[in-house]
């Protein structure tokens, strides 16, 4: 069995990778890399499965990457191995081939270990999940998979209406006759909208079509005598046929691989993630984590928590990579971010959505037809942002947000149209001519 | 690489440089077709005025691009050579997420269709940015730098 030895090696092959292989090598040239993944291709948008569905993105518009990223980056690539059995004391992890690799093993060794496992979903027991038609839909294979059935699917049935449940509908909707959401909470979209914000999603979604349940859930799925899905029983008693079930009710850590081995994972609520510093490292010396599987800094809340972003796992990776190649870099840059667009409907938000109880919070808001804006002040710093139908210059609360800009002389602008620089202080105006030289 | 600076001093606020980015992104490029018939593209400078002072500002192809960083479809990158932001409109799917993490608010949505990202590029088919070269006041000015 050959054991290869690597200076950098990662695993995963998204944002979280994708932004470590280019932060070490803004340092390092010359340092080996492997980069592990248990899907077998080149890099993709994972958050662009459901346009590959729908059909206004193809294959080719999937990759992240161009094809010559590995070559270019001298990254080895192990794609369609899973990683297992992490030794952190032999610094040592051994690839199994799948995904048509089958056979193929192997032990890769290490001096610096970046854990990008990202997530899995979580899918509470049911009866009937062994049916045919019922998927998450988090992988390229997913969507790929779905898109094949669709000729014999008239009604399709999405369980959860956060962001992948809510993509996932509007991309269905274009190609399926009949699309429902299904979601427990009083609202879709509930972590990255207050109600006004979701009831202009919602309002989105049903004038396109798409039928929209709340506060229920599925509790019996029946199938044919094929064994393919068939129908759902709602908790109140409805029976709803579906040719296709996609469960988005969430996604959770994927940590199988570091479990037992030392590296610190702190339980919570809704699943453990890796424990990282600021700088992105694990409890284990030389090893770091990012992205869904790990937690990481809050900017708003100035805590440690799972933040699955796509832009947060990128940072993230990126600025792990810079501190394994000698460079130190903190990863202060993210909170609860999102941007999203619904049938033309472009929303943005971050930070709080709803304002939070205790002293010292100040609601702004401006609603207009078809639009809605909204900040939430503690002690006159932005602290939450919900931006709906017109989004221009959101980036500008983001930055006023993270650098806890008083907005105390200039408050009275602040949703205005013509809201800018010209506003802000001079030393805050001042830098918002300069390029940014760091990540902060 | 290139970055356009304003004089705040001689800058009037009349916006021509607006009007000039518009008509360089559009179709026809032809200044009365642009406003007369076709749908504007949204300027990719912004001229903000309060009283006599105003600010305009544009992509600053920062050295650490978030815009970059945040994309999800792999859209917006640094050239190696030039360090110049690039965005390819091509791979762009128009989720907005760049508009939200530009802390200088210099990407905005281009409703025109296909709805995607829109920024200063510099003006790729010019000797000079059309905003610099059209200003009546020489308000806007090129450096090369770091």
């Amino acid at each position: 069995m050959a054991k290869k030895k690597y200076d950098y090696l990662i695993i995963g092959n998204s944002a979280g990778g994708i932004g470590c292989i280019e932060g070490i090598r803004r340092e390092d040239r010359k340092g080996t890399i492997a980069i592990v993944s248990d899907e077998k291709y080149h890099t993709y948008s994972r958050p662009l499965i459901t346009h590959l569905l729908e059909g206004d993105v193809d294959r080719k518009g999937m990759d992240f990457r161009p094809r010559n990223f590995y070559r270019k980056h001298q990254a080895d690539p192990y794609l369609g191995f899973r990683a297992q059995n992490l030794d952190v004391k032999k610094r040592s992890v051994s690839l199994v081939g799948i995904n048509g690799n089958s056979g193929n093993r192997e032990t890769l060794r290490f001096d610096q270990l970046l854990i990008a496992t990202g997530g899995k979903p979580f899918i509470p027991p049911m009866d009937g999940l062994d049916l045919d038609g019922i998927t998450p839909m988090i992988t390229l294979d997913q969507s790929v998979a779905v898109k094949k059935r669709l000729g014999r699917v008239r009604n399709a049935l999405v369980l959860g209406a956060g962001l992948i449940g809510t993509k996932t509908a509007e991309a269905l909707s274009h190609v399926v006759e009949r699309v429902t959401m299904v979601e427990l909470a009083d609202r879709i979209l509930s972590p990255v909208t207050d109600h006004v914000s979701s009831a202009l999603a919602s309002d989105a979604f049903r004038g396109n079509g798409v039928e929209i349940l709340l506060n229920t859930t599925i509790t019996e799925i029946r199938g044919d005598d094929r064994g393919r899905v068939a129908e759902v029983v709602l908790r109140e008693g409805t029976v709803l046929p579906c040719e296709l079930l996609v469960l988005a009710i969430g996604v959770r850590p994927r940590t199988d691989l570091m479990e037992g081995t030392g590296i610190g994972i702190t339980s919570t609520k809704i699943g453990g993630g890796v424990d990282v510093n600021v700088d992105m490292e694990t409890s284990i010396d030389g090893i770091y984590a990012c992205g869904d599987c790990a937690h990481a800094h809050d900017f708003v809340t100035g805590g440690m928590k799972l933040l699955p972003l796509w832009p947060n796992a990128y940072v993230g990776g990126r600025i792990a990579g810079l501190n394994m190649a000698g460079s130190p870099h903190i990863h202060k840059w993210a909170t609860n971010m999102n941007s999203v667009d619904f049938f033309g409907l472009p929303m943005v938000s971050a930070g709080f959505m709803l304002k939070p109880k205790g002293k010292g919070f100040l609601e702004i808001v401006r609603e207009e037809k078809g639009s809605y804006a909204k900040v939430i002040l503690k002690k006159d710093v932005i602290v939450g942002l919900i931006m709906a139908g017109n989004v221009a210059r959101a980036g500008l609360y983001l930055g006023l947000m993270r650098n806890k800009i008083k907005t105390t002389t200039f408050s009275q602008h602040l949703l205005a149209d013509d809201f800018g620089a010209v506003h802000m202080p001079d030393e805050v105006k001042e830098k918002l001519k300069q390029p940014i030289t760091v990540i902060e | 690489m290139k970055r356009i600076y304003a004089k705040e001093e001689v800058c009037i606020g009349c916006r021509l440089c607006e009007i000039h980015c518009k008509v360089e992104h559009s179709r026809s490029k032809n200044i009365i077709k642009v406003f007369k018939e076709e749908v504007p593209p949204p300027s990719r400078i912004i001229v903000e005025e309060v009283g006599p002072s105003s600010f305009a500002l544009q992509c600053r192809h920062c050295r650490e691009p978030y815009c970059a960083y945040a994309c999800i479809a792999g859209a917006i990158y640094q050239d190696e050579a030039t360090g110049e932001i690039i965005h390819d409109p091509g791979k762009c799917i128009g989720c907005w997420t760049c508009v939200l993490t530009c802390t200088k608010g210099a990407i905005w949505p281009d409703l025109r269709g296909p709805r995607v990202a829109a920024r200063c590029d510099l003006c790729p088919e010019r000797d000079e940015p059309a905003c610099v070269e059209l200003c009546p006041n020489e308000a806007l000015y090129v450096v090369e730098e770091d």
